[in-house]
């Protein structure tokens, strides 16, 4: 695994890897503690455990998203590289993980409405995370297809 | 809507004694790109077939034919 392309195609498939982890342990601990507090525990009890943990998921995926947005800047000098990760299967696949991150808004945000019928849904938590969702759809998709 | 296009890719690569990754360097694709080609998951566009043919030094109907229903 020396040639530059496929070197370049397996670190990112590992960045996005990571991504997809981080996504989803940010929304399963954001939804733990959502469900906790709507079931009456105290926020500030909840917090002390969830927002150490929130804050090292959002970093990886911020780490990963750094990653990826440098991998993407050394493509624009090498156009072959360039070119070769962005084939047309790659461009096919990608349009295919926008539709997942699609789905994935809108069942979040089904989601939080039909919770909002019965709780106090907050409306800012709810947008970023079906945002946070559809982040994670689209990676998750992308890695299925590209497997 | 399936496609059904058999391909001979991997008869002309093994007669050259390319590997799938010289292939992809050679029509500026992905390793992953010429695998799945190969294995008919995925359809290549007429640009890239006429590239992978250029890169055989074949006309493009030597490389794919579409399958007898």
């Amino acid at each position: 695994m020396n040639r530059p392309i496929e070197a370049a195609y397996e670190k990112r498939r590992r960045y996005l890897k990571y991504h997809f982890a981080g996504v989803c342990a940010f929304v399963v601990t954001s939804l733990t503690e959502f469900g906790l507090r709507l079931s009456g525990v105290e926020l500030a009890r909840i917090r002390v455990f969830s927002l150490p943990l929130l804050i090292l998921f959002v970093a990886l995926q911020g780490l990963c998203v750094l990653r990826l947005a440098l991998l993407h800047r050394s493509m624009k000098t090498d156009s072959l590289l360039a070119a070769s990760l962005g084939d047309e299967r790659v461009a096919h696949n990608q349009l295919a993980a926008w539709r997942s991150a699609f789905a994935g808004i809108a069942l979040s945000v089904l989601g939080f409405a039909v919770v909002s019928t019965r709780y106090q849904v907050d409306l800012v938590y709810a947008a970023l995370t079906s945002i946070v969702i559809g982040a994670g759809a689209y990676t998750g998709a992308f890695l299925v297809l590209e497997r | 809507m399936k496609r059904p296009l058999r391909n001979t890719l991997k008869v002309h690569r093994a007669a050259r004694d390319w590997t799938q990754e010289d292939l992809a360097e050679r029509v500026g694709v992905t390793r992953k790109t010429i695998n799945t080609i190969e294995n008919g998951v995925f359809t290549p566009s007429a640009y890239l077939a006429l590239k992978l043919a250029r890169a055989f030094g074949v006309a493009v109907e030597e490389l794919f034919q579409l399958e007898e229903s």
